[in-house]
This record gives C-alpha cells, structure tokens and sequence, in this order.
C-alpha cells in the first residue's frame, strides 16, 4: 500500500489568467475531493502518486492530471466552447447539457442584460427556437404573449408557467382598469439584470414534473447567486430614444377636403359640396386658403420616448457565505404621450454553509412598478383611435386655451380630441411586489440530501384613473369627472420539501428525487367607482360627490402535489429520465380532482459509442426521445365546477340572488400529450453545433367555456366544460456555428427556425364563432379568421364587390367564410456576432412568415369619404391616408384594390337621398382589410467596445468596463399597411388574435450604455 | 448543531403536512350554492328578488326589449358602431346578431330562474314561511314566466297564427343549475305557448296583492298583460274585459304632465316600472345620452314637431356636446338611474281602442280612448273617424307618438298589418331569426323561421 501525500496547486483561468475560486478537484475513482478557494488554491492528499486528479469547472473543460512525483501541480483551465458541460437548470434541479434527455434552450444572462424592455420576455423574442413572443402593444409595461410550440387551450390559459428561482411566479394582469384588451405585465416586476439565466423547458420530459400547469411549457428563471471571491460591483447604466416604428400618413387639409368633394360629385351632389359655398351648412374650408388649419394628429400624440436603466449589483463572498446583492432604477416614456413606466426593484440573494451536511439560503426580490397608460384601442375615447381619422381640420386648441372638441369639426369617428385622451385622461397602476423564499438543505447520509423550502409571492396592486369633467366622456354623461380607486391584494405561499439521492455505481449513475408539494394562494380586491367632483385638480375619491358603485371580493385557490424523478445513466452513452407528478386541485369537481403527468424519455450519446469516439471530428451526437402527459390548469375561474347563485342580483337596494354558474361536477384537468424526437450534434470541436427536433403534441379535454343552449338559463351562455381537442405539430431547428476564430477574430452565427402546425381536432360546437372575426372550427387553426370573403373592386363602378355566400342579396355576418389565420407558416431569427480585440458587433435579425392581420382600423383611415346623414347635415366619418387616396378608383377601367371614393349616399333626380350598400363601415368585419402580416425585423444592432484589462489595471478601480451602442427593432420590412404587423388589440387573446384596431406597435429604441465593473 | 438542524426540518416537513388537507378545500366569497338559497325564507326572497334584477338586464328591460325593436321600427336611428344595432337599423337582421342570441337568452334565464322558485318554494324547509308568502312568490314567479314566454314569442314566433308550429320551445321544469339537466327541446306551437301565458297569468292573479307599488308585479299588472295577450291572440272581447278592469282600478290614472311619465320613481300611471339606481344601473341613458347613438329617427321628429302644442316634443332635445337631437325619456347619462316601464296605463286605453275597434265595436268608443291620451298632450281631440281603417291610422300615429323608445311600434306595424307601408321589409321580417348560435348548439333541432337561410 502507497503512502498517502498531500499535493497543493493554483487553477487559474487559461482566458484571462485570474484565479478560479470553486474548482471541483477529485481524486478519479474515489470520492475524495476538495474545491479550489478563493485564490484557486487547493490542497488534497492522495493515495499514491499514480493517483488521477479530475478539475472540473462550469463553463471550463475537465482536465485529468496524473500526480506522479509532483506535490504542487497548477492548472490553466481553458474555456470549454463546445458547451456540452455547461450546466442547464432543470425543474427541480439541474444537469450537464451533455446529460439532457429532454428539449430545453437556455439563454444566458448575456442575452437579457443591456436589452431596453422592461421585461425580459421581451429580451428572448426570436431568440429561442419555437418559442413565438409578441408584443400586444407599444406601450411600456404592457404585457407580452408568449406562445411556446403552439397554441394549446381556448379559454384556459395558453402562457407557459413562469418558475423564478423555483417559485412558480403569477403572472396574470392584476389591475382592475379597463385598458381596451391590453393587460399590464407582471413579469416586469422582476429586474432583467438580476437574471443569470433562463431556460425554457419545451418537450414532455422537461416540462411533466410541473405537471397541472406544464402543458404551454416551463420558463425557468433563474437569478444571479454569490460566488466565492473578492468582491466584484457590476454598474450598468443605460439611456436612450423611442419612437414609433411606422407612422400611417394622413391627408393633409386641403386633401382631406378635395378628397370630399370628389365623394360628392361622385354620388351627384356636384362640384365643390364642401368647399364652395363658403360659411354655413356643410362647409368645411376652401383647400386653397393659406390659413386652413391642418393638424397632423400622429404628430399630436407621439414624442421622443426616454429609456434609461441604473443598475449595480455586489456579489462575493467566501466558502461559508456568498452573496448577490442588486438594486436597479428603469424609466421609460413611451412613444405615445401619457405613457410611462418605472421600476424600482432590489434583490438579495444569500447562501451560507451551516456545517458541511446543512447550508441555507434565501432569495429575496422587491420592487415597485408605476405604469400610467393613456386609454388604448376598443375604446371611444382613446387615444390611438380618436387620431386614426382624425379631422386635420380641428385644431389641437381652441383660441382660449381649451381643448377642441370634436363634436364641432368634421369627424364623426372621433369621439374626444386626442391630445385632451393623452393630457387629462389618466390612469396608473402601482404595484409592490415581494418574491422571497428561504431553503435549508441537509445531506443525511452521502449521496442522500433534504430540501426543505417555503417561499412567497406577494403583490399588492393599487388602480387609479380619473376623467376630469372638461373631458368628452364625462361631459356627455353629465358625470362632472368620473373616478376609480382600486385594489388586489394577494399572497401565493408555497412550501416543498425533496429528497435527492444521487449514486454512482461504476458504469451506473443514478439521481432519484421526490417532492412533496404544497402551495395556496389568496386574493382579495375592491374598487369604488365615483363621480361628481368639485375640481378637476383634486382627483380624490374622497371629493366624488356621488359614489357609484363600490365592491369588494376575493378568491383562491390550492394544489398540492407529489413530484417523483429518477436519471439514470449508464456509461454516459445510455440515458433514462422517468418523472411523474400527482396534483390535485381545489379548481377541480370532486370526481376529476386528482390527476396523474408521467413522462419518460431516453437518449442515446452516439458520440460516445467505440466508432465515433475518437474520430475527432464529432464532439456530441445525441439521439432523444421523450413521451409525457401534462395538464393544464390556469386561466378558469377558481370555481368553475361548481353550481353557483351570485347575490350581487339587488333590485331597489333589496339583496337578490339569481343563478350565475352551472354545476360541472365532472370538470376536470386538460391534458396534452407530446411525443418529441430530437438530435443533437456538434461538430469540429464545438465550430458546429445543432439542435433539432420534432414534436407532435395533442391535447384533450381542452377546458372550455363552451356554449350552452339559452335554456340553460345563465346568462354568460357558456359552461365551463373538458370539450374538443387541439394538436399541434412542429419542427424547430437551431444552428450555431463559429464562422471564423482567428486572430483576434471570432464571427459566430446563431439561427433558429420553427414550424408549427395547429389544428382544433375535436370540437363539440363547431362553428363557434368569436365576436365578428374569428371562429372555432374542427380542422382549422385557433385564429381562424371568419368573414364575408372581399373578391375585389367592380372595375366599372369602383365598388368593393363581396361573395354572397347564402345567395340572400344581402351581404353581412352570415356569408361568413374561413379567410385566412394568424398562425405563421415559420418564424425564428438569425444573429451574427463579431468580435475583434476588443470591438464586438451583434446583428439580429427576427421574421415571422405567413400570419395574417385583420387591419380593422383602414375601415376608418380608408373610410373613403363616407359621412354620416343627421338629416341631410353630412358629418364625414373621417380622414383617410394618403395611401387609399393615391390608390382610389377613379375612372371606369381602373384596377384597383381600394374602392371609390363615396359619401355612402346618393342624391337622386328628385332630390332625395338613398343609402348606398357596402360602406367601409358596413363592411369594417369584412375581409377586405385582412392583410398578409409577414416580416422581418432588424430587431437588435448593438456596437460595443471592451476596454483592454491591461490598461484598466492602471486605474486600480476598474476591473473591466464597456461602452456600447444598440439599437432595437431598427428597420422592419413588410407589406402590411398598419404602423406594424406584430400587434394585438385583443391583448393576448388566443381566439380573436391579430385584430389591429388603433393598436400602437412596438417601438424603435436606441440606447447608449456602459457597463463598469469594480 | 447537527441535531438542531435535524429537528428543523423536521418542522419544515411536517408543518406543511398539517396544512395538506386545506388547500383543496377553497369557498366562493360571493356566491352561494343553491341549497343555501332554498334553505329559508330569507334565501327563497332573494331568489325572487333575483327575477327582477334578470328583468333589469340588458338582454331584457335594461336595454333591447324596450330599444333593440324600436330601432328595427322609424323610432329611432343608430350612430354608432355596434354591428347588432346597425343591423336593426338597416332592417336586415342576420342570424348571427347579437341582439338576438341576447335577447333569446335573457328571456330563458328569466324562465329558468321561475322554473326552479315554483319548483323549490314549496319544499324550503322554514316553519316562519307561510303559505301565502309562498302563494304569493310563487305567483309573482309565474307572471315573470308569462311576460318572458310573451316577450319571446312576439319576438321569434309566429304569434299572429295560433295554429302555428313556430312557437317556443317550452320549459316548465327546474334544471336546478346543474349542466347535467340543461335539455334541448323542438319549438312548441304557439298556441302552447299562448296557453302557457294565460294559465301562468289566471293563476297568478288571484295570489298577487292588488297593490298601489307600481315597482313590484301586482294584480292590476297581471290584468293589463292579459289584455295584451289577449289582444295579439285576436281574443278581442277578452282583451276589452281586462283593459277597462285596468282602468277602473282606482289605482292607475293618467297623469296630466305628460313628461312626469318618465320621473325615477313610481307613479299613478305606471302599471309595472322597472326601477334601476345609480349603483344598479340601465344601460338606457347609455345609448341614448352618454353615447349618443340611438336618436330620435327623422320620421319621428317629424310626427312630435307636426303639432306646436304637441307637449310631447318635450321629450326631445339636444345634448351638451354638439348638434344631434337626443331622445330625453331616459335622460339621467351620469346615473343611469332611469327606469324601464314595462307597462303604463295609456297603453291599455290604446289595447281597449284597438280591441274595440277590430272587433267591430264602436268607433266612436275607440276614439274617446285615443282623445284621452291626445288630449293629455295637449292636443284637441278627434272629432271623428270615417271608418276602421281610419281609426287604425289614428290609433298609429298616437301611439308612436306616445310610446316611442318604449318598444312597442314594430310590434304594432306587424300586428295591424302596416310593416310593409311603414317599413317597406319582407313578410318574413316580421319576426326575429332565431340565435344561429343556439341552432348550432342543439344541432338544428328547433327549426329556423321560414325565410331566414342557413
């Protein structure tokens, strides 16, 4: 028997010569092992000098060094670039990349940081292959819809589970304040640079031991932990501009009046109707006075937005305590007047090492959100919408200072000045919120540990929006100022204790985890509606004279869960994950209240296998399979099973009841089933990297709010019920190569492309149609597009021309047809980055194919001149662009897309008026202003320049420190005709999405920012 | 400190483990289970409280029975985007409407709603509920259950044929709120449902009280909806019977000040006023002030300016924003706080005119019942009327000019035969598609009205 010997040694980084503090070092073959300090020292005794030392280190290669006569060995560990040892977090716990049997994609802190959102979804848009972000509205704080592989559920929710360090994170829009379809954002509650990095968990494998709620996917956040070492302080600091993608360019006044004209004289009213004449009935101006007022409305209500980001963070600590310490400051003015949001968040995140079985930690988040938002689309009083066809002719303000009132000028479709929308009309929403949890952990014998967490998610929302009595609304109802305070209040608790056991046995690795899962949350809210205020300038609901209605409310709900998995792999060739989880809900009727989520999946590293092993050319070849059944849960009403009577049914103040729900006792957990094939490969030595893979997800029972027969008797005409079934299939793939990496040159490209096939298989109503648009119908797609179908403009009479499907001579919602959907045929992004010295250079590219955008506001802006008849007083609908006026039918022979120009009446011989069909406001539903809404953004350019270490070690300060330039969202190409294709007006709807009515796209931002570390 | 450590996870587990059987168990904080309804008296009156409160709503009283035909008639025009009411307005209704499915479903909420009081009310358990009180709820349930199925069938049967099958379909049992008992049914005849209406009426007229309180379904109310039956049955002798016990009934007069018709609370001439308040609101005012978007149609205008002395013109004017004349019956924008009148004493001297006159009875009668309501708006009398035809005419414009935004012309043009004239639609248009939607439900099981594609 050898001697034992104690051998002591350095690691140190190969890239940058700095010592690396937390190196694993084993003895092969044993269990004996050490971790390198803060300074990278170590020291361990081994048994014999034949003894092998293995370092490994995240993100570094493994190195082996036999010990030989050596008693100090030092070690250069060089960046690993095939990345097959980078760690990825997973549900419950984490492996090496290498040992993934599952479709996860990890994006990195690097890729969130810098990124001007105010959330970090929208750092991950194009980013991830087969996950479909978009924005809903250009709105700072508003929320995003994130789709990943396909839209599953109807009414239930259809957004991924959002997991923050392990706690399941609400993300629902929690502000009582009708904003016309947009919802605020939660997720904008948490400060992206506190983010180290995000995985999105997309196959059965990955996402089953989430069970109920993992039937859209997982996103695990993960936050930034302490590290052993010096103490390192990271400031980041950002600012820059927005501004509106696209601006649609309305007529000027004269146009506008010209254009008129030519309605008239088209429809036999003569020349000049709305010119000539001069003052009195139906004059509008003479286009060729000099004076005419002209206003251009866009100009009114968008400025320079302002976007700025503080943030420094502390971490560091030593082998017993580490710490992240970060605090951060985020302020945006949006592009439109009257929009803003800002964020004041800090996070502390501590573990400490009690003794060396028992350690723990917390992790604590707090911050505070204000967003003031001006009124959205679907609103009379909004903003965007009162400047779609805003008459150029009304001035923003009269002579005395007061603001315009549309009432007086000539546009029938504005209901309020916009300027007064953006100035007077105000509402915001403050939330605090606290994320916090606290964990020990304790290892009972080797291999065996314990897990032991309770955590919290608290929010606290306050509403306040106010219409002073000066504003169109409230003088039209007589309200003198109307006012709303409103509160949510909320606390979701959840406690889970694990057991993992991991076991080596020679060739057989072995991890078993087990969790017991408990979490419960509680809401309560009120509002009070008031009006009647003796000032504008005091919008207290203490003031409102008449308070209007008043309530208060709450609910809950709980799960409890038991989560079991088990990794198995052998010779690191053979692969096995098995997991399951049962839950039970407190949604669900008595009968269906606890349901089983398996998943199974294997992989094979054929990379590993004897006659690829040394070929030196494939670093990874990786086949995958995984097959699992999820749930899902969200977005029903927490008591969607039961038979309920509300009491809010009062008449002359008496308390009454009437019947609100239908009992469903059967209700139950909808479930989707995915199969996922995948192969991984890397090639020459990490320059060629692909992950693709196919999935076929079906989901049945699909949670309903289906339609029930009148006789039912509830008014809601629905019943929330486990009907229809959805399937969506897809192909994603991702590539990353590193083109060139020589010579201080490295050019690395990213792209990634998906293709998702959705089809609503099974559905009890078919037919179902949502609002004037869309439909839910067996075979089609979910966004199915339902309406008179547009054939064109009469080439002799310049009418839009419609099929008259039920051969009624009647065009209207019951010659509906299938025309056309939102999905796209294929979407994903393309990056290219260059680095040079100390330069870097990053060009991304987004596109989305094939999707189609019902453009409903180009019924107002190509509204052609129609007006509407207050007994022979013509009030014109509005203005339209100068697209539909350069590109209008004029003469008989024309081709033309866009119809003539037409008051919508005609003047008979005798003098009388006769209403003519197929107004642009008769066919607003109509698919005439359906458009292909494909693109390709430029959606990040940034220049950046990294200041070379060896002339900031003069300083003694400044450890590291860049400067960069970026601008997002910089050019977008696409034929759609609105400000921009990736909008919603129906927020994150998933059955009437791609609606564009006044929706305000997402803007242009560029920034200026530097990066110091200390 | 190893064991500490120990005994603190132990805490850890096992606190949680207590807690286990509570998450699953969470309550509704504002909404009750239906055995705690039809467990006392207490529960039993709010359920009937809750049938006015249905009445209330919008697919009922608080905004399409009183607007959504009115709009389909000359009474008013829509400015506004509403695709359901400018379909009403173009006077070509599709299937897919809104309006229709809203108004379809708002009466058979109210039916479900009395299905389940008649059938409960007799079995709560409650020693302090008396069988008057009973008696007396559940008559008040049956008169909601007539005026629902009335209501429904002016709207989508063919109520002018008593031999016709398309009537309603015809619920009388409780589904007691469960989907498992929700049922889908062919249309019944409408004589079914004419007999239906009268059984429901007879029956409940004898336990209602014969009240001055004109916001609660009395006697006197039960009476005057007989007298409406009666009349769009064509039984005109029963008709004249019900409309003059109305009107003797010392309870209702006509009040001199035509526009004191419309104040918020009851009065003299309301026979059943629907009252709403600001925390209980309508959407009435909504459409009419707030939104200006149903206005007074030209036609009417028109007939209200043809006599200066006309007091009725009162009910016009114009808003505080701009030029559009607005229609002022509802006029309380900020509160919308106006009531709905489901029926008033000046419709009944109407249904006793045109009963009287149809039924070859005597002229002359007939016209002293429309001089009442011409001179109560300041207008002279009719001295005479040459013929029948002439008395309809009269009878016509009176009540347009009267009754106008409270949902009864279209009802009348159809009834006397002068849709055509007046409106210039189809035969077919005389009623309302039913809901495609509810055709899609129950797979065309209830047959479309004929005319209408799909």
């Amino acid at each position: 028997m050898a001697q034992d010997k104690v051998v002591s040694g350095k690691v140190i980084s190969a890239t940058d010569n700095s010592p690396l503090p937390g190196v694993s070092i084993i003895v092969k073959g044993t269990t004996t092992g050490t971790i390198s300090n803060i300074d990278g020292e170590y020291s361990i005794t081994v048994p014999s000098d034949e003894a092998t030392l293995v370092f490994t280190f995240v993100g570094m290669s493994t190195m082996e060094e036999v010990v030989g006569n050596r008693s100090v060995i030092n070690v250069n560990l060089e960046e690993d670039v095939t990345s097959l040892s980078e760690i990825v977090i997973t549900g419950y716990g984490q492996q090496k990349r290498s040992d993934l049997t599952g479709a996860i994609s990890s994006v990195s802190s690097e890729m969130i940081e810098n990124m001007p959102t105010p959330s970090f979804e929208g750092a991950l848009q194009g980013q991830a292959a087969g996950v479909n972000i978009t924005s809903s509205s250009g709105i700072p704080g508003q929320a995003m819809r994130v789709s990943i592989r396909g839209t599953n559920s109807i009414t239930a929710s259809s957004e991924p589970l959002y997991v923050v360090d392990g706690i399941p994170m609400i993300s629902e829009d929690n502000s009582a304040l009708f904003t016309g379809g947009y919802n605020a954002n939660s997720m904008a509650d948490l400060n992206p640079d506190d983010i180290a990095s995000i995985e999105v968990l997309k196959d059965a494998s990955a996402t089953a031991i989430y069970g109920s709620r993992a039937s859209n996917g997982v996103i695990l956040v993960t936050t930034k932990r302490g590290k052993a070492g010096k103490p390192k302080i990271n400031f980041n600091y950002y600012t820059g501009v927005q501004q509106p993608t696209r601006v649609i360019d309305m007529l000027e006044a004269p146009d506008f009046i010209r254009m008129l004209d030519e309605a008239a004289a088209n429809d036999g009213f003569g020349e000049n109707y709305f010119s000539g004449g001069g003052p009195g009935f139906n004059f509008i101006g003479d286009p060729e006075d000099p004076e005419l007022q002209n206003t251009n409305w866009y100009d009114e209500i968008y400025r320079n937005g302002k976007i700025s980001n503080y943030s420094i963070s502390a971490t560091g600590g030593n082998d017993n305590v580490k710490y992240y310490v970060g605090g951060s400051y985020f302020d945006n003015e949006g592009y439109v007047l009257g929009s803003n949001f800002e964020r004041f968040s800090g996070r502390v995140n501590l573990d400490a090492k009690a003794t060396d079985k028992l350690s723990f930690g917390t992790s604590i988040s707090l911050s505070q959100t204000n967003q003031d938002r001006p009124i959205g689309d679907n609103s009379l009083y909004g903003v965007a919408i009162n400047s779609l066809a805003g008459d150029p002719t009304m001035p923003v303000f009269e002579d005395d200072g007061s603001y315009a009132d549309p009432f007086v000028y000539w546009s029938w479709w504005a209901f309020e000045n916009p300027r007064a929308s953006t100035d007077i009309y105000s509402r915001s929403t403050d939330t605090k919120r606290a994320l916090a949890s606290i964990f020990a952990e304790y290892e009972i014998i080797e291999g065996l540990t314990f897990k032991s967490s309770w955590s919290g998610d608290v929010s606290l929302v306050n509403d306040n929006s106010f219409i002073p009595s000066v504003a169109a609304q409230s003088r039209r109802a007589g309200t003198n100022g109307e006012g709303i305070y409103a509160t949510f209040n909320q606390l979701t608790w959840l406690n889970e204790n694990s057991l993992t056991y991991t076991k080596n046995f020679g060739d057989h690795d072995l991890t078993a985890l087990a969790v017991y899962s408990l979490q419960e949350s509680q809401s309560e809210f009120s509002d009070i509606n008031g009006q009647g205020y003796a000032l504008d300038d005091l919008p207290n609901l203490a003031l409102a004279s008449d308070i209007t209605s008043a309530s208060q409310n709450g609910t809950s709900w709980g799960i409890r869960s038991f989560v079991g998995r088990i990794n198995y792999k052998f010779k690191d060739k053979y692969l096995l994950t098995l997991s399951g989880r049962l839950d039970g809900s407190s949604r669900f009727g008595a009968e269906n209240q606890n349901a089983f989520f398996p998943s199974a999946s294997v992989a094979w590293r054929i990379s590993e296998e004897e006659f690829l092993r040394n070929s030196g050319l494939v670093d990874d070849l990786k086949l995958r399979v995984s097959y699992g059944i999820t749930g899902n849960q969200e977005g029903i009403n927490n008591f969607a099973s039961r038979a309920l009577w509300s009491t809010a049914e009062a008449y002359q103040g008496i308390g009454g009841a009437g019947p609100s729900r239908l009992g469903n006792g059967n209700l139950g957990w909808e479930e989707t089933s995915q199969l996922d094939i995948g192969l991984d490969i890397a090639l020459f030595n990490g320059r060629l990297s692909i992950v693709t893979d196919y999935y076929d997800k079906n989901t049945t029972g699909l949670l309903l709010n289906a339609p029930v027969p009148g006789f039912a008797g509830v008014l809601s005409g629905v019943a929330t019920q486990n009907l229809g079934a959805v399937r969506n299939r897809g192909f994603e793939f991702g590539l990353n190569t590193v083109n060139v990496d020589k010579n201080s040159f490295r050019w690395e490209t990213n792209f990634n492309i998906a293709l998702n096939r959705n089809e609503i298989t099974t559905l009890v109503n078919d037919t179902t149609r949502i609002g004037s648009s869309h439909v839910l119908m067996e075979g089609q797609v979910l966004g199915t597009y339902f309406m008179p179908r547009f054939t064109g403009i009469n080439p002799e009479t310049g009418n839009p021309e419609f099929e008259d499907l039920n051969g009624d001579g009647f065009i209207n919602p019951d010659d509906a047809q299938v025309v056309g959907n939102i999905q796209p045929d294929f979407f994903g992004g393309i990056s290219n980055t260059f680095k040079y010295k100390g330069f870097d250079l990053r060009v991304f590219f987004q596109f989305s194919v094939g999707q189609e955008i019902w453009n409903q506001s180009r019924h107002a802006y190509e509204n052609m001149g129609m007006v509407k008849n207050f007994g022979g007083f013509f009030q014109p609908y509005g203005n339209i662009s100068v697209k539909a006026y350069e590109d209008r039918w004029q003469n008989p022979g024309d081709e033309s897309r866009t119809p003539r120009l037409s008051l919508g009446f005609r003047r008979e011989e005798d003098g009388s008026l006769t209403r003519l069909p197929n107004t642009p406001e008769d066919n607003q539903n109509f698919s005439q202003f359906l458009e292909d809404g494909s693109f390709v953004r430029l959606q990040n350019l940034t220049v950046g320049y990294t200041f070379p270490s060896k002339l900031l070690s003069k300083t003694k300060v400044v450890n590291s420190l860049r400067l960069y330039a970026q601008g997002q969202n910089l050019l977008l190409f696409t034929d759609y005709l609105g400000q921009d294709p990736e909008v919603s007006s129906n927020g994150e709807s998933v059955t009437a999405p791609g609606n564009d009515f006044g929706a305000l796209g997402p803007p242009r931002t560029i920034t200026f920012g530097v990066n110091i570390g200390l | 400190m190893k064991n500490i450590s120990i005994k603190l996870s132990l805490i850890f587990a096992f606190s949680c483990f207590a807690l286990s059987c509570d998450v699953l168990e969470q309550e509704p904080q504002a909404s009750i289970t239906p055995e705690v309804i039809f467990a006392s008296e207490q529960g039993a009156d709010a359920a009937v409280v809750g049938l006015y409160s249905f009445l209330q709503k919008d697919e009922n009283y608080g905004e399409l029975i009183p607007f959504a035909m009115d709009q389909y008639a000359d009474v008013s025009t829509y400015a506004g985007f509403f695709e359901y009411y400018l379909d009403l307005d173009r006077n070509v209704v599709p299937a897919t409407n809104t309006a229709v499915a809203e108004l379809f479903r708002g009466g058979y909420a109210t039916i479900n709603l009395a299905n389940i009081i008649i059938s409960e009310v007799p079995n709560v358990d409650d020693a302090g509920y008396t069988e008057e009180e009973r008696a007396e709820d559940i008559a008040s349930a049956k008169t909601f259950r007539a005026l629902a199925y009335f209501d429904l069938l002016r709207h989508f049967g063919e109520y002018w044929d008593s031999s016709s099958q398309f009537g309603m379909p015809l619920f009388t049992q409780s589904t007691g709120g469960d989907l498992a008992n929700v049922a889908f049914a062919e249309r019944a005849s409408v004589d079914a449902i004419y007999q239906q209406i009268l059984t429901d009426l007879t029956e409940a007229e004898a336990d209602l009280p014969d009240s001055s309180d004109k916001t609660f379904v009395s006697q006197g109310f039960v009476q005057g909806l007989l007298a409406r039956v009666y009349l769009y049955q064509k039984d005109y002798a029963n008709a004249i019977t019900r409309a003059t016990q109305v009107i003797d009934n010392p309870n209702y007069e006509l009040l001199p000040n035509y526009a004191d018709v419309f104040s918020t609370g009851g009065n003299s001439e309301d026979i059943f006023k629907l009252l709403f308040n600001t925390q209980d609101p309508s959407s009435l005012s909504t459409f009419t002030i707030s939104r200006e978007e149903v206005l007074p149609d030209p036609a009417l205008i028109a007939a209200l300016e043809e006599d200066p002395n006309d007091t009725r013109q009162e009910l016009l004017g114009q808003g505080p924003t701009g030029t559009q004349i607005r229609i002022l019956k509802y006029p309380d924008g900020a509160g919308n706080s106006d009531p709905a009148l489901v029926m008033r004493l000046a419709e009944i001297y109407f249904i006793r005119a045109e009963a009287t006159a149809l039924s070859g009875g005597s002229l002359d009668d007939a016209l002293a019942d429309i001089n009442i309501i011409r001179e109560r708006a300041g207008l002279d009398p009719v001295a005479a009327v040459a013929n029948q035809d002439e008395l309809i005419d009269l009878l016509l414009s009176e009540k347009y000019k009267e009754m106008f935004l409270e949902g009864h012309r279209f009802f009348d043009l159809v009834r006397l035969d002068r849709y055509d004239d007046v409106l210039g639609i189809e035969a077919f248009r005389r009623i309302l598609p039913l809901p495609q939607r509810e055709l899609d439900i129950d797979g065309n099981l209830m047959v479309q009205n004929p005319g209408y594609s799909n």
